[in-house]
Protein backbone atom coordinates (compact mmCIF):
# COMPACT_ATOMS: atom_id res chain seq x y z
CA UNK A 1 0.00 0.00 0.00
CA UNK A 2 2.89 2.39 1.03
CA UNK A 3 4.40 2.15 -2.53
CA UNK A 4 1.45 4.04 -3.67
CA UNK A 5 3.20 7.12 -2.32
CA UNK A 6 6.57 6.27 -4.26
CA UNK A 7 6.04 8.30 -7.28
CA UNK A 8 5.15 11.11 -5.61
CA UNK A 9 7.86 10.53 -2.97
CA UNK A 10 10.10 10.37 -5.92
CA UNK A 11 8.80 13.16 -8.03
CA UNK A 12 9.22 15.56 -4.77
CA UNK A 13 12.62 14.68 -4.62
CA UNK A 14 13.65 15.58 -7.87
CA UNK A 15 11.99 18.13 -7.95
CA UNK A 16 13.33 19.74 -4.89
CA UNK A 17 17.13 17.98 -5.43
CA UNK A 18 17.25 20.28 -8.75
CA UNK A 19 15.96 23.18 -6.81
CA UNK A 20 18.93 22.91 -4.23
CA UNK A 21 22.05 22.38 -7.26
CA UNK A 22 20.08 25.36 -9.37
CA UNK A 23 20.43 28.10 -6.31
CA UNK A 24 23.45 29.46 -4.80
CA UNK A 25 24.19 26.79 -1.81
CA UNK A 26 27.20 28.91 -0.55
CA UNK A 27 26.04 29.71 3.41
CA UNK A 28 27.06 31.10 6.30
CA UNK A 29 29.52 29.74 8.35
CA UNK A 30 27.62 28.78 11.41
CA UNK A 31 29.40 30.84 14.07
CA UNK A 32 31.26 29.02 16.77
CA UNK A 33 31.35 25.54 15.67
CA UNK A 34 34.96 25.28 13.85
CA UNK A 35 36.90 27.41 15.79
CA UNK A 36 38.75 26.53 18.98
CA UNK A 37 37.54 29.44 21.46
CA UNK A 38 40.73 31.08 23.40
CA UNK A 39 38.38 31.89 25.99
CA UNK A 40 37.00 28.77 27.30
CA UNK A 41 32.86 29.02 27.95
CA UNK A 42 30.08 26.47 28.18
CA UNK A 43 27.95 29.22 28.36
CA UNK A 44 28.98 30.78 24.98
CA UNK A 45 29.02 27.87 23.36
CA UNK A 46 25.35 27.30 24.41
CA UNK A 47 23.91 30.45 23.60
CA UNK A 48 25.82 30.00 20.06
CA UNK A 49 24.20 26.91 19.54
CA UNK A 50 21.10 27.94 20.69
CA UNK A 51 21.46 31.12 18.25
CA UNK A 52 22.08 28.63 15.32
CA UNK A 53 19.01 26.82 15.93
CA UNK A 54 16.77 29.54 15.65
CA UNK A 55 17.16 28.58 11.82
CA UNK A 56 15.35 25.36 12.02
CA UNK A 57 12.73 26.57 13.56
CA UNK A 58 9.27 26.57 11.53
CA UNK A 59 6.62 28.36 12.92
CA UNK A 60 8.18 31.46 14.46
CA UNK A 61 7.56 34.61 12.60
CA UNK A 62 10.12 36.81 11.65
CA UNK A 63 9.86 39.32 13.96
CA UNK A 64 9.68 36.45 16.51
CA UNK A 65 13.10 34.79 15.30
CA UNK A 66 14.63 38.19 15.44
CA UNK A 67 12.87 38.90 19.17
CA UNK A 68 14.50 35.76 20.32
CA UNK A 69 18.12 36.10 18.42
CA UNK A 70 18.21 38.99 19.84
CA UNK A 71 17.46 37.83 23.66
CA UNK A 72 20.29 35.06 22.99
CA UNK A 73 22.70 38.06 21.52
CA UNK A 74 21.73 40.03 25.11
CA UNK A 75 22.48 36.70 26.91
CA UNK A 76 25.73 36.44 25.10
CA UNK A 77 26.75 39.79 26.05
CA UNK A 78 26.27 39.14 29.22
CA UNK A 79 28.31 36.18 29.10
CA UNK A 80 31.25 38.18 27.23
CA UNK A 81 31.15 41.26 29.28
CA UNK A 82 31.61 38.89 32.79
CA UNK A 83 34.70 36.94 30.83
CA UNK A 84 36.45 40.46 29.67
CA UNK A 85 35.92 42.04 32.52
CA UNK A 86 35.73 39.73 35.71
CA UNK A 87 39.27 39.01 37.32
CA UNK A 88 38.78 35.26 38.32
CA UNK A 89 37.96 34.72 35.04
CA UNK A 90 41.05 35.23 33.82
CA UNK A 91 41.75 31.20 34.99
CA UNK A 92 39.41 30.57 31.80
CA UNK A 93 41.77 32.68 29.53
CA UNK A 94 43.73 29.49 27.87
CA UNK A 95 47.58 30.01 27.76
CA UNK A 96 47.37 33.36 27.75
CA UNK A 97 51.01 33.20 30.26
CA UNK A 98 52.42 31.62 27.43
CA UNK A 99 51.97 34.82 25.01
CA UNK A 100 54.55 36.86 23.89
CA UNK A 101 54.38 40.29 25.21
CA UNK A 102 53.51 41.53 21.59
CA UNK A 103 50.95 38.91 21.57
CA UNK A 104 49.50 39.76 25.24
CA UNK A 105 49.11 43.38 24.51
CA UNK A 106 47.10 42.16 21.33
CA UNK A 107 45.16 39.86 23.17
CA UNK A 108 44.12 42.67 26.05
CA UNK A 109 43.41 45.34 23.19
CA UNK A 110 40.73 42.68 21.54
CA UNK A 111 39.41 41.76 24.97
CA UNK A 112 38.64 45.51 24.98
CA UNK A 113 37.34 46.04 22.02
CA UNK A 114 34.82 43.31 22.42
CA UNK A 115 33.58 44.81 26.13
CA UNK A 116 33.37 47.96 24.29
CA UNK A 117 30.78 46.51 20.98
CA UNK A 118 29.71 44.26 23.91
CA UNK A 119 28.30 47.40 25.79
CA UNK A 120 27.19 49.20 23.21
CA UNK A 121 24.98 46.25 21.59
CA UNK A 122 23.52 45.99 25.02
CA UNK A 123 22.29 49.85 24.82
CA UNK A 124 21.07 48.72 21.46
CA UNK A 125 18.88 45.84 21.96
CA UNK A 126 16.52 47.80 24.13
CA UNK A 127 15.54 50.59 21.23
CA UNK A 128 14.13 47.83 18.25
CA UNK A 129 16.86 49.58 15.68
CA UNK A 130 17.12 46.13 13.66
CA UNK A 131 19.85 47.55 11.26
CA UNK A 132 21.96 48.56 13.97
CA UNK A 133 21.91 45.77 16.17
CA UNK A 134 22.15 43.04 13.04
CA UNK A 135 25.23 45.39 12.17
CA UNK A 136 26.82 45.40 15.58
CA UNK A 137 26.10 41.83 16.40
CA UNK A 138 28.35 41.10 12.71
CA UNK A 139 30.86 43.53 14.47
CA UNK A 140 31.30 41.37 17.81
CA UNK A 141 31.36 37.84 15.77
CA UNK A 142 34.18 39.30 14.17
CA UNK A 143 36.23 40.34 16.65
CA UNK A 144 35.48 36.90 18.36
CA UNK A 145 36.22 35.38 14.95
CA UNK A 146 40.07 36.99 14.33
CA UNK A 147 40.49 36.63 18.28
CA UNK A 148 40.08 32.61 17.72
CA UNK A 149 42.13 32.52 14.71
CA UNK A 150 44.99 34.26 16.32
CA UNK A 151 44.41 32.90 19.68
CA UNK A 152 43.23 29.32 19.20
CA UNK A 153 44.91 26.47 20.96
CA UNK A 154 47.20 24.54 18.38
CA UNK B 1 -10.57 38.89 -9.98
CA UNK B 2 -9.55 35.92 -7.35
CA UNK B 3 -7.74 34.48 -10.25
CA UNK B 4 -5.72 37.50 -10.99
CA UNK B 5 -4.69 37.88 -7.48
CA UNK B 6 -3.52 33.97 -7.55
CA UNK B 7 -1.74 34.75 -10.55
CA UNK B 8 0.18 37.54 -9.72
CA UNK B 9 1.28 35.82 -5.97
CA UNK B 10 2.03 33.31 -8.11
CA UNK B 11 4.53 35.29 -9.82
CA UNK B 12 5.75 37.18 -6.86
CA UNK B 13 6.37 33.65 -5.36
CA UNK B 14 8.26 32.04 -8.56
CA UNK B 15 10.97 35.44 -9.20
CA UNK B 16 11.70 35.37 -4.92
CA UNK B 17 12.32 32.03 -5.20
CA UNK B 18 14.51 32.36 -8.08
CA UNK B 19 16.06 35.55 -6.71
CA UNK B 20 17.07 34.35 -3.66
CA UNK B 21 18.30 35.93 -0.91
CA UNK B 22 15.11 37.83 -0.01
CA UNK B 23 14.44 41.09 -1.92
CA UNK B 24 15.08 44.48 0.15
CA UNK B 25 14.51 47.66 -0.29
CA UNK B 26 15.49 50.37 1.79
CA UNK B 27 14.10 53.85 1.28
CA UNK B 28 16.42 55.63 3.89
CA UNK B 29 18.91 54.12 6.62
CA UNK B 30 16.70 53.65 8.99
CA UNK B 31 13.60 52.20 7.00
CA UNK B 32 13.62 48.17 6.39
CA UNK B 33 11.22 46.28 3.88
CA UNK B 34 11.99 42.67 3.98
CA UNK B 35 10.07 40.08 1.82
CA UNK B 36 10.79 36.37 2.04
CA UNK B 37 9.12 32.53 2.55
CA UNK B 38 8.75 29.22 1.93
CA UNK B 39 7.79 26.60 0.07
CA UNK B 40 6.46 23.42 1.22
CA UNK B 41 5.66 20.24 -0.88
CA UNK B 42 3.83 17.82 1.54
CA UNK B 43 3.17 13.94 -0.18
CA UNK B 44 0.49 12.08 1.68
CA UNK B 45 -0.26 8.85 2.34
CA UNK B 46 -3.78 8.04 4.30
CA UNK B 47 -4.21 4.37 5.63
CA UNK B 48 -7.79 5.52 6.27
CA UNK B 49 -9.87 8.00 4.14
CA UNK B 50 -10.69 10.98 6.26
CA UNK B 51 -13.21 11.46 4.56
CA UNK B 52 -14.77 15.30 3.31
CA UNK B 53 -14.21 15.97 -0.48
CA UNK B 54 -10.47 15.14 -2.46
CA UNK B 55 -7.64 17.65 -0.63
CA UNK B 56 -9.98 18.59 1.94
CA UNK B 57 -8.19 19.96 4.96
CA UNK B 58 -8.49 16.86 6.97
CA UNK B 59 -7.04 15.07 4.15
CA UNK B 60 -4.17 17.58 4.02
CA UNK B 61 -3.46 18.46 7.90
CA UNK B 62 -4.15 15.75 10.60
CA UNK B 63 -7.66 16.78 12.22
CA UNK B 64 -8.40 14.75 15.10
CA UNK B 65 -12.16 15.05 14.86
CA UNK B 66 -12.07 13.16 11.31
CA UNK B 67 -10.11 10.04 12.18
CA UNK B 68 -12.49 7.63 11.32
CA UNK B 69 -15.11 5.34 13.52
CA UNK B 70 -15.18 2.68 12.36
CA UNK B 71 -12.46 2.12 9.88
CA UNK B 72 -13.44 2.97 6.20
CA UNK B 73 -10.53 0.49 4.82
CA UNK B 74 -10.24 3.05 1.90
CA UNK B 75 -6.73 4.98 2.15
CA UNK B 76 -5.79 7.84 0.02
CA UNK B 77 -2.61 9.43 -1.41
CA UNK B 78 -2.43 13.26 -2.07
CA UNK B 79 -0.06 15.79 -2.68
CA UNK B 80 -0.27 19.83 -2.45
CA UNK B 81 1.97 22.94 -1.03
CA UNK B 82 -0.63 24.54 0.49
CA UNK B 83 1.41 24.80 3.32
CA UNK B 84 3.91 27.63 1.70
CA UNK B 85 3.80 30.70 2.70
CA UNK B 86 4.89 34.22 2.20
CA UNK B 87 6.14 37.24 4.09
CA UNK B 88 6.78 40.36 4.85
CA UNK B 89 8.22 42.65 7.19
CA UNK B 90 8.58 46.46 7.18
CA UNK B 91 10.83 48.40 10.38
CA UNK B 92 9.60 51.84 10.17
CA UNK B 93 11.47 54.29 13.04
CA UNK B 94 9.28 56.22 14.96
CA UNK B 95 10.73 58.44 17.86
CA UNK B 96 13.28 56.40 19.46
CA UNK B 97 12.26 53.30 18.60
CA UNK B 98 11.14 51.22 15.49
CA UNK B 99 7.43 49.98 14.75
CA UNK B 100 7.16 46.61 13.49
CA UNK B 101 4.68 44.94 11.04
CA UNK B 102 4.59 41.82 10.18
CA UNK B 103 1.98 40.14 7.17
CA UNK B 104 2.06 36.13 6.72
CA UNK B 105 -0.05 34.19 3.86
CA UNK B 106 -0.38 30.74 3.24
CA UNK B 107 -2.41 28.88 0.60
CA UNK B 108 -4.59 27.00 3.13
CA UNK B 109 -7.75 28.33 1.80
CA UNK B 110 -7.77 26.35 -1.36
CA UNK B 111 -11.15 25.05 -2.78
CA UNK B 112 -12.12 23.23 -5.73
CA UNK B 113 -13.28 25.10 -8.84
CA UNK B 114 -16.66 24.45 -10.09
CA UNK B 115 -15.61 21.01 -11.92
CA UNK B 116 -14.61 20.22 -8.63
CA UNK B 117 -10.61 19.68 -9.41
CA UNK B 118 -8.88 21.02 -6.92
CA UNK B 119 -5.57 21.46 -8.45
CA UNK B 120 -6.98 24.14 -10.26
CA UNK B 121 -7.49 27.08 -7.45
CA UNK B 122 -5.03 27.75 -4.70
CA UNK B 123 -6.31 30.57 -2.64
CA UNK B 124 -4.34 32.51 -0.06
CA UNK B 125 -5.35 33.09 3.56
CA UNK B 126 -4.06 35.57 6.13
CA UNK B 127 -1.90 33.89 8.69
CA UNK B 128 -0.52 36.87 10.35
CA UNK B 129 -0.81 40.83 10.33
CA UNK B 130 0.52 42.77 13.20
CA UNK B 131 2.85 45.69 14.57
CA UNK B 132 4.33 45.87 16.98
CA UNK B 133 6.03 48.80 18.78
CA UNK B 134 7.62 49.12 22.06
CA UNK B 135 5.65 46.71 24.70
CA UNK B 136 2.42 46.61 22.64
CA UNK B 137 1.72 44.54 20.02
CA UNK B 138 -1.68 44.42 17.95
CA UNK B 139 -3.26 42.80 15.19
CA UNK B 140 -3.80 38.73 13.96
CA UNK B 141 -1.53 36.57 15.12
CA UNK B 142 0.04 33.20 17.87
CA UNK B 143 -2.30 33.60 21.19
CA UNK B 144 -0.51 34.67 23.65
CA UNK B 145 -1.59 31.80 25.67
CA UNK B 146 0.74 29.31 23.84
CA UNK B 147 4.07 29.10 24.53
CA UNK B 148 5.23 28.82 20.47
CA UNK B 149 9.04 27.04 21.45
CA UNK B 150 7.68 23.78 22.74
CA UNK B 151 5.90 23.44 19.39
CA UNK B 152 7.94 20.09 17.84
CA UNK B 153 9.57 20.13 14.73
CA UNK B 154 6.91 17.65 12.45
CA UNK B 155 5.80 17.81 8.75
CA UNK B 156 2.18 17.57 9.94
CA UNK B 157 0.28 21.13 9.66
CA UNK B 158 -1.52 21.00 12.51
CA UNK B 159 0.57 19.07 15.35
CA UNK B 160 0.12 16.96 18.04
CA UNK B 161 -3.32 16.63 19.69
CA UNK B 162 -2.54 18.60 23.61
CA UNK B 163 -1.06 21.44 21.75
CA UNK B 164 -2.51 24.42 20.22
CA UNK B 165 -1.12 27.33 17.78
CA UNK B 166 -4.11 29.51 17.45
CA UNK B 167 -4.13 32.62 15.40
CA UNK B 168 -6.36 35.10 16.46
CA UNK B 169 -7.05 39.14 16.55
CA UNK B 170 -5.23 40.44 19.82
CA UNK B 171 -3.94 43.64 22.00
CA UNK B 172 -1.00 42.48 23.67
CA UNK B 173 1.46 44.21 26.30
CA UNK B 174 5.02 42.39 26.72
CA UNK B 175 7.91 43.63 28.98
CA UNK B 176 11.02 41.73 28.86
CA UNK B 177 12.85 41.41 32.27
CA UNK B 178 16.32 39.94 32.89
CA UNK B 179 15.04 36.30 33.87
CA UNK B 180 12.47 36.21 31.00
CA UNK B 181 9.40 38.15 29.70
CA UNK B 182 5.48 39.10 31.11
CA UNK B 183 2.69 39.32 28.72
CA UNK B 184 -0.97 40.51 29.00
CA UNK B 185 -3.56 39.96 26.46
CA UNK B 186 -6.97 40.53 25.23
CA UNK B 187 -8.54 38.45 22.52
CA UNK B 188 -10.99 37.69 20.09
CA UNK B 189 -13.50 35.82 22.36
CA UNK B 190 -15.77 33.11 20.57
CA UNK B 191 -17.78 30.47 22.12
CA UNK B 192 -18.26 27.17 20.41
CA UNK B 193 -20.96 24.28 21.90
CA UNK B 194 -21.79 21.28 21.22
CA UNK B 195 -25.74 20.54 21.22
CA UNK B 196 -27.87 18.15 22.57
CA UNK B 197 -27.64 15.96 19.07
CA UNK B 198 -23.62 16.70 18.97
CA UNK B 199 -23.39 18.69 16.25
CA UNK B 200 -21.37 21.99 16.71
CA UNK B 201 -22.31 25.32 16.52
CA UNK B 202 -20.94 29.26 17.52
CA UNK B 203 -23.11 32.15 18.24
CA UNK B 204 -22.95 35.51 16.81
CA UNK B 205 -22.12 37.92 19.63
CA UNK B 206 -19.90 37.43 22.64
CA UNK B 207 -19.55 40.19 24.68
CA UNK B 208 -15.83 39.82 26.42
CA UNK B 209 -12.53 39.13 25.15
CA UNK B 210 -10.65 36.49 26.37
CA UNK B 211 -7.85 37.49 29.28
CA UNK B 212 -4.96 36.01 29.30
CA UNK B 213 -1.56 36.32 31.58
CA UNK B 214 1.52 34.74 30.81
CA UNK B 215 4.77 34.76 32.68
CA UNK B 216 8.06 33.29 30.63
CA UNK B 217 10.98 32.63 32.23
CA UNK B 218 14.33 31.99 29.69
CA UNK B 219 18.17 31.35 29.19
CA UNK B 220 20.41 29.39 27.83
CA UNK B 221 19.10 26.21 29.35
CA UNK B 222 16.12 26.75 27.63
CA UNK B 223 12.13 28.62 28.89
CA UNK B 224 9.53 28.03 30.53
CA UNK B 225 6.16 29.20 30.86
CA UNK B 226 2.57 29.88 33.13
CA UNK B 227 -0.28 31.34 31.29
CA UNK B 228 -3.56 31.73 32.39
CA UNK B 229 -6.75 32.29 30.42
CA UNK B 230 -10.52 33.95 31.89
CA UNK B 231 -13.21 33.64 29.46
CA UNK B 232 -16.66 34.05 29.42
CA UNK B 233 -18.67 31.81 27.82
CA UNK B 234 -22.05 32.98 26.09
CA UNK B 235 -25.22 31.29 24.58
CA UNK B 236 -25.90 34.50 23.03
CA UNK B 237 -29.46 33.11 23.35
CA UNK B 238 -28.62 30.77 20.40
CA UNK B 239 -31.05 27.04 21.74
CA UNK B 240 -33.15 29.44 23.53
CA UNK B 241 -33.48 33.20 21.75
CA UNK B 242 -34.57 34.68 26.03
CA UNK B 243 -32.25 32.85 27.64
CA UNK B 244 -29.17 34.81 27.52
CA UNK B 245 -26.99 32.03 29.60
CA UNK B 246 -23.43 32.68 30.25
CA UNK B 247 -20.79 30.82 32.50
CA UNK B 248 -16.69 32.01 33.31
CA UNK B 249 -14.50 29.90 33.19
CA UNK B 250 -10.29 29.37 33.85
CA UNK B 251 -7.75 27.69 32.48
CA UNK B 252 -4.07 27.18 33.22
CA UNK B 253 -1.28 25.68 31.04
CA UNK B 254 2.89 25.08 31.69
CA UNK B 255 5.05 24.83 28.48
CA UNK B 256 8.41 24.75 27.27
CA UNK B 257 11.77 23.72 25.98
CA UNK B 258 14.49 22.45 27.72
CA UNK B 259 17.80 22.36 26.09
CA UNK B 260 19.83 18.45 26.76
CA UNK B 261 23.14 17.85 25.31
CA UNK B 262 24.43 19.40 22.91
CA UNK B 263 20.97 19.89 20.27
CA UNK B 264 18.81 17.77 21.57
CA UNK B 265 15.97 19.28 23.51
CA UNK B 266 12.58 18.13 25.00
CA UNK B 267 9.30 19.99 24.45
CA UNK B 268 6.20 19.79 26.43
CA UNK B 269 3.03 21.42 27.43
CA UNK B 270 0.16 20.35 29.62
CA UNK B 271 -3.05 22.58 30.30
CA UNK B 272 -6.07 21.91 31.94
CA UNK B 273 -9.44 24.03 32.72
CA UNK B 274 -12.62 24.46 31.29
CA UNK B 275 -12.37 26.75 28.87
CA UNK B 276 -9.74 25.20 26.61
CA UNK B 277 -12.11 23.54 23.84
CA UNK B 278 -11.59 26.16 20.76
CA UNK B 279 -8.00 26.91 22.01
CA UNK B 280 -6.52 23.14 22.79
CA UNK B 281 -5.83 20.29 19.71
CA UNK B 282 -6.93 21.95 16.73
CA UNK B 283 -10.78 22.18 17.84
CA UNK B 284 -11.17 18.39 19.00
CA UNK B 285 -13.83 19.60 21.39
CA UNK B 286 -15.86 22.66 21.90
CA UNK B 287 -16.03 25.31 24.81
CA UNK B 288 -19.30 23.86 26.40
CA UNK B 289 -22.54 21.72 26.06
CA UNK B 290 -26.05 23.21 25.94
CA UNK B 291 -29.12 22.01 26.88
CA UNK B 292 -32.16 22.33 25.61
CA UNK B 293 -33.25 24.74 27.54
CA UNK B 294 -30.05 26.54 26.66
CA UNK B 295 -28.11 26.02 29.60
CA UNK B 296 -24.41 26.58 29.16
CA UNK B 297 -21.90 23.42 30.95
CA UNK B 298 -18.32 24.34 30.26
CA UNK B 299 -16.48 20.85 29.44
CA UNK B 300 -13.29 20.19 31.45
CA UNK B 301 -10.50 19.31 29.66
CA UNK B 302 -7.10 18.02 29.89
CA UNK B 303 -4.25 17.64 27.21
CA UNK B 304 -0.81 17.62 26.95
CA UNK B 305 2.14 16.68 24.73
CA UNK B 306 5.90 15.83 25.00
CA UNK B 307 8.51 15.79 22.67
CA UNK B 308 11.99 14.80 22.55
CA UNK B 309 14.16 15.98 19.25
CA UNK B 310 17.44 13.91 19.09
CA UNK B 311 20.24 14.92 16.48
CA UNK B 312 21.63 12.10 15.03
CA UNK B 313 24.36 14.61 13.37
CA UNK B 314 24.95 17.89 12.40
CA UNK B 315 21.72 18.16 9.72
CA UNK B 316 20.24 15.21 10.71
CA UNK B 317 17.60 14.97 13.37
CA UNK B 318 14.17 12.84 14.29
CA UNK B 319 11.20 13.91 17.10
CA UNK B 320 9.30 11.43 18.81
CA UNK B 321 6.06 13.12 19.99
CA UNK B 322 3.32 12.16 22.12
CA UNK B 323 0.24 13.88 22.63
CA UNK B 324 -3.09 13.33 24.03
CA UNK B 325 -6.41 15.25 25.30
CA UNK B 326 -9.34 14.23 27.21
CA UNK B 327 -12.63 16.24 27.73
CA UNK B 328 -15.37 15.15 30.52
CA UNK B 329 -18.33 16.33 28.90
CA UNK B 330 -21.88 16.70 30.16
CA UNK B 331 -23.38 13.45 29.12
CA UNK B 332 -26.87 14.47 30.23
CA UNK B 333 -26.71 16.98 27.51
CA UNK B 334 -24.93 15.53 24.85
CA UNK B 335 -25.10 12.27 22.81
CA UNK B 336 -22.65 9.04 23.69
CA UNK B 337 -21.27 9.69 20.67
CA UNK B 338 -19.49 12.33 21.58
CA UNK B 339 -15.51 12.66 21.34
CA UNK B 340 -13.81 11.70 24.79
CA UNK B 341 -10.19 10.70 24.12
CA UNK B 342 -7.86 11.81 21.52
CA UNK B 343 -4.13 10.88 21.16
CA UNK B 344 -1.56 11.31 18.55
CA UNK B 345 2.25 9.99 18.11
CA UNK B 346 4.42 11.15 15.20
CA UNK B 347 7.86 10.43 14.75
CA UNK B 348 10.16 11.29 12.08
CA UNK B 349 13.56 11.78 10.08
CA UNK B 350 14.36 14.93 9.07
CA UNK B 351 17.74 16.60 7.22
CA UNK B 352 18.38 19.81 6.12
CA UNK B 353 21.05 19.18 3.12
CA UNK B 354 21.42 23.06 3.23
CA UNK B 355 20.36 25.23 6.15
CA UNK B 356 17.34 26.97 3.66
CA UNK B 357 15.92 23.65 2.93
CA UNK B 358 14.50 20.71 5.02
CA UNK B 359 13.56 17.23 3.56
CA UNK B 360 11.63 14.62 5.86
CA UNK B 361 9.65 11.67 6.53
CA UNK B 362 7.31 11.22 9.00
CA UNK B 363 5.16 8.88 10.56
CA UNK B 364 1.53 9.73 12.34
CA UNK B 365 -0.68 7.43 14.95
CA UNK B 366 -4.22 9.06 15.89
CA UNK B 367 -6.35 7.44 18.05
CA UNK B 368 -9.83 8.70 18.63
CA UNK B 369 -12.62 7.28 21.42
CA UNK B 370 -16.08 8.52 22.01
CA UNK B 371 -18.26 8.35 25.54
CA UNK B 372 -19.67 5.15 24.06
CA UNK B 373 -16.03 3.54 24.24
CA UNK B 374 -15.88 3.04 20.36
CA UNK B 375 -12.85 4.08 18.70
CA UNK B 376 -10.66 4.28 15.10
CA UNK B 377 -7.37 5.08 14.13
CA UNK B 378 -5.61 6.64 11.37
CA UNK B 379 -2.02 6.11 10.14
CA UNK B 380 -0.26 8.71 8.39
CA UNK B 381 2.83 8.60 6.22
CA UNK B 382 4.33 12.14 4.96
CA UNK B 383 6.88 13.25 3.41
CA UNK B 384 7.92 17.46 3.10
CA UNK B 385 10.34 19.60 1.51
CA UNK B 386 10.73 22.87 2.47
CA UNK B 387 12.81 25.62 0.80
CA UNK B 388 12.82 29.01 2.47
CA UNK B 389 14.00 32.25 0.66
Amino acid sequence: MYLKMLPLVLITFITTSSLLFANDVSEKLETGKTILNAIHSDEVKKIMQNLNNLIYEREYTELELKKLSHRQIELLVEEATTLTKTASNQANIISLQSLGEEEQLTFTAMTNQLREIAIELKSEIGTNHYKEIDALYIKLQSTCNTCHQLFREP
Amino acid sequence: MRSRLVQTISIILTLLFFFSPPLKAEHDARVKLSIGGRLKIDTIYNASSVGGPRTSKSDLAFSPRSIPIPDTGKNSVDANLRESRVWATLYLPVGDNSLSTYIEFDFFDSKKDALGRSHVANEPRLRHLYSSYRNFTIGKTYTTFTNLSSYPEINDANGPLGHFLIRQELIRYNASLSWGEIFLALEKAESTFTSTTGSSFQVNDDQIPDIIGKIKFSGSWGNMSVAGIIREINADGKVISEDNDKKWGAALNIAGRLHLSTQDNLRFVLSYGDVLGRYLSFNAFNDATISNTGKVNLTEILGGSIAYQHWWAKSLRSSLVFGATYADQDTSTSPATNNKIFASSHINLLWSPIQKMTLGLEWLHGYRELNNGNDGHLDRLQFSAIYKF
